[in-house]
């Protein structure tokens, strides 16, 4: 490791990339300015390994994906163009997505002409009045609240960069963010759906609701941000948006 | 020779990964009790150079978990009752076994996995990890940190049987036809699945590290 001073110095003064302007009439070539960041991403060039503290170069020119720590192999940051941007198309798809999946039932059983539905609140509910609150407040919880605020924060913070400014209560909600990543189980609670599946299908008739495969689809939104999402690309960003806006 | 960056000086920001110069940043530190805070000079988050208090955090989180491990597994986790039939009450043990002799053996298998392997799997490798910080072990470091990352990814996944519960008592209320409550053991085993959830994110891996570093000298 050959490291000589300054780590914090040298990649706070990037200068912003030259624009591309290819020689066309100004009016038919379609703009970049509404992109969050320029459309390479930017990562920061020295990081420490979150899982052993290595200190070690970022290359600033190898591919796109993962960059992962040379000696443990855990994931440092991630390299995908217009992630930002991605992310936050995928976020708005995932809160209509939660949105209907909170409102139509996941299930429903007949049985010899009574029918019944589950909605997610009405499952939390359920175990509410089974006497189990605190089990229903974990369900609640990992499976309404956190993808909830999981969306929330993503739109706080992507929504006010892709319109070019810096979000208010950035620390506080990138923190909540971080926070709040770990115990959202959308894609939990769909193994657990269709685990249900088995469970019921020989005991009465069973429909499969509307928020069953907008639970399903949710699980897939997540699953992309989470391959493409890199908290240190949009601080890097809010850093370059501040330092471009204040000398 | 080490190029770790405590080593050097140089804390990373858990947040926004910025590297900070602890010493330098010092002006902008604030004092908490006895020792002073370092925040983060691109978002302000508080710095240090390794979780606060990780071992103890993560020895009082597994040890509640051990405690709550055994009423999970033997006391019920559902009671169904059936018109007709006596009511029955499954543990988780007896929930997978009665999937598998009912020809559901993938689904078996799943609540197998989820809700007996992973969480004895979780138990069994933090405290493992514990006790070779411990004890200052320099072998398989790789391996070690790798094992970590997995235990601390597929924790959540012993949720399933808590929302398969959850669906099942929501759905299946036709008194005095059939009907489904959650037993005791539920509470016991979202405990366990939540403590064993913060004992691996209190658990700081580069703390292995560190631990081969000072045999090292």
């Amino acid at each position: 490791m050959n490291f000589t001073g300054g780590p914090a110095s040298n990649q706070r003064h990037i200068p912003p990339s030259p624009r591309i302007r290819p020689a066309l009439p100004r009016r038919t070539v379609a703009t970049l300015a509404s992109d969050i960041g320029s459309s390479e991403p930017r990562i920061p060039a020295l990081l420490a390994c979150p899982e052993c503290d290595l200190l070690q170069r970022v290359p600033a020119d190898r591919g796109w994906g993962a960059i992962a720590c040379c000696r443990c192999g855990a994931t440092l940051c991630r390299r995908i163009p217009r992630a930002l941007d991605t992310t936050l198309a995928l976020m708005i798809a995932a809160a209509v997505v939660f949105a209907v999946a909170n409102v139509f039932p996941v299930m429903s059983l007949d049985m010899q002409g009574r029918h019944n539905e589950a909605t997610l609140l009405g499952m939390a509910r359920a175990l509410h009045q089974a006497g189990m609150t605190i089990v229903a407040m974990l369900v609640a919880l990992t499976v309404i609240v956190m993808p909830g605020l999981e969306i929330l924060a993503m739109l706080w913070l992507l929504v006010p960069l892709k319109l070019g400014v810096a979000p208010e209560g950035l620390q506080i909600v990138s923190r909540t963010l971080a926070a709040v990543r770990p115990w959202a189980m959308v894609e939990v609670f769909t193994l657990a759906a269709l685990v249900s599946i088995g469970r019921l299908g020989n005991l009465a008739e069973l429909h499969l609701g509307v928020a069953f495969w907008a639970m399903g689809a949710l699980m897939f939104l997540f699953a992309l941000v989470d391959t493409m999402f890199d908290e240190h690309v949009l601080w890097q960003h809010v850093a370059e948006l501040r330092e471009g806006r204040e000398p | 020779m080490t190029a770790m960056a405590a080593a050097r000086g140089l804390l990373s920001c858990r947040v926004c990964g910025e590297v900070n110069r602890a010493a330098v940043r010092g002006a902008s530190a604030g004092v908490h009790g006895a020792s002073a805070v370092v925040h983060c000079a691109r978002c302000g988050s508080p710095l240090h150079a390794r979780k606060p208090d990780s071992m103890r955090r993560t020895v009082a989180f597994l040890a509640a978990a051990y405690v709550l491990y055994l009423p999970a597994n033997l006391l019920p986790i559902l009671e169904t009752g059936e018109l007709g039939g006596p009511p029955r009450s499954d543990t988780i043990m007896s929930g997978v076994v009665t999937l598998w002799t009912g020809g559901w053996w993938p689904l078996a298998v799943v609540i197998l996995i989820a809700s007996i392997f992973i969480p004895f799997a979780k138990l069994g490798v933090l405290t493992w990890l514990v006790i070779s910080v411990r004890r200052g072990s320099a072998a398989r470091l790789r391996g070690r940190t790798r094992l970590y990352r997995l235990v601390d990814v597929i924790g959540k996944w012993s949720m399933v049987d808590i929302y398969v519960g959850a669906l099942l008592v929501g759905l299946v209320r036709f008194e005095p036809l059939a009907s489904v409550s959650p037993g005791p053991a539920a509470i016991a085993f979202g405990a366990v699945v939540v403590l064993t959830m913060l004992a691996s994110q209190s658990f700081d891996p580069r703390l292995l590290w560190d631990a081969a570093e000072a045999r090292r000298g």
